[in-house]
């Protein structure tokens, strides 16, 4: 085989750099969905306590 | 060959810092929707497409306006003779396969990937954020794409088994717009930042991220182009404040011309560091930032012979038949000149973990 065709090596280091490139990808998108679908479920947990509160208040 | 110790804290210490950097344009949009009292997604409307003359102007760089840029730029560039003697050959098709692959092959595959590939991973998932205000989606993805691009970028500079699938876009002698493109495939193929926002895309932040990528478009291309028009910004004084402001915040000719130099030994060229690609401010804030308002005297890397133009732009599929060159198939992983070896004890630790120049 001619060395300069693709050897196991080349196929391993390529492996190795698409798991770093899904790794680079994967960790922001977390933190950004996550951050994302926190916010929305905070923020209607407040607005729904904060409507119950004014419906008692206000019969 | 093995990364640096000292590399390797600092890389940790600032991978932890950017996770808070992450969180933070989310955090602070929770912030003010609960000092407004809002709740955007009950709107019947919900999705928030800007109006207005930079709105057009997105649209239009995106309806092939920025091809038309560019290449009016690189037609400056060239009837300038910016490019030299050395723009020839071997230079000029690696510069063309790699302008064209990214236009004619990868945006379609990326556009499958967002069409095809997302709907069938997550088919209730679309536009589940279209709610987020405009503001914020600019913000939230300025931040995922461009911090994104930052740790893709210094990885392939610090991690020394990554550093030859970079070099391609350092090996030219020269700077140019064409530079922005030279990349191998395998490394633009992926680029993580370009799955990030096609998710976030996916997810209902589209017009966000039209306005994104059209500012960093501008600003990667002319920080890579060979007209340096942030030089003005240091000659008169009266522009200096504003030069100090400019330098620190987004990539220009002076700071990312440095990251291209052969050499960091003249305190102007700087490849260890200004990994920034929109903003220099990731470097300002994870110490990786030089700089000097001048431009290197000599770019590319000092013990480069010209690779084939097929190893470049495809490595490791394609071997280079130059002796002793990293992308040949018995070429080292890193190559270090042995004059390297005078200078301080702290620099040639460094340059164990970076890669690329003499």
């Amino acid at each position: 085989m001619s060395s300069y065709a693709m050897q196991i090596t080349d196929v391993s280091l390529l492996l190795r750099k698409i798991v770093v490139g899904v790794l680079v990808a994967a960790i922001p998108l977390l933190i950004i969905i996550g951050s994302l679908w926190l916010t929305r479920n905070l923020l209607d947990r407040s607005h729904s306590r904060a409507t119950t509160t004014s419906e008692h208040s206000n019969p | 060959m093995k990364m640096d110790l000292v590399v390797k804290r600092r890389l940790i210490r600032n991978v932890l810092l950017s996770l808070l950097i992450y969180a933070l344009p989310p955090a602070l949009m929770f912030a003010w929707l609960y000092s407004h009292g809002q709740t955007p997604w009950t709107h019947a409307a919900a999705a928030t497409h800007p109006t207005g003359l930079f709105w057009k102007f997105c649209q239009m760089m995106k309806d092939n306006g920025f091809l038309v840029f560019i290449f009016v730029l690189g037609l400056i560039e060239f009837s300038l003779g910016r490019y030299g003697d050395e723009w020839r050959g071997n230079e000029t098709v690696l510069d063309i396969v790699c302008f064209a692959l990214p236009r004619l092959v990868f945006a379609p595959f990326f556009a499958w990937f967002s069409v095809h590939v997302l709907p069938s991973i997550a088919p209730r998932e679309h536009n589940l954020f279209n709610w987020v205000p405009f503001f914020w989606g600019f913000l939230i993805l300025c931040v995922a794409d461009d911090l994104t691009q930052y740790w893709y970028h210094r990885l392939h500079h610090e991690v020394p088994w990554l550093w030859r699938f970079h070099r391609t876009h350092h090996s030219a002698p020269y700077m140019g717009m064409s530079m922005a493109s030279r990349q191998n495939a395998i490394y633009t193929i992926f680029f993580s930042q370009t799955y990030v926002t096609s998710v976030l895309v996916y997810l209902g932040l589209g017009p966000a991220a039209i306005a994104v990528l059209t500012i960093k478009s501008f600003i990667t291309t002319l920080a890579h182009s060979s007209l340096p028009w942030d030089k003005p910004f240091y000659k008169y004084k009266p522009l200096h404040p504003v030069a100090w402001v400019l330098e620190r915040t987004i990539s220009t000719p002076a700071t990312h011309h440095a990251h291209h130099a052969a050499s960091s030994d003249d305190g102007v060229g700087y490849y260890k560091g200004n990994f920034g690609n929109m903003f220099f401010l990731w470097d300002v804030i994870f110490g990786t930032a030089h700089i000097s308002r001048q431009y290197p005297k000599v770019y590319g890397i000092s013990h480069y012979q010209g690779d084939p133009w097929y190893a470049q732009a495809f490595w490791p599929i394609f071997k280079s038949n130059v002796p002793g060159s990293e992308l040949a198939a018995d070429g080292p992983m890193v190559r270090i000149d042995e004059r390297r070896s005078t200078v301080s004890e702290q620099d040639a630790l460094t340059l164990l973990a970076t890669p690329g120049g003499d």
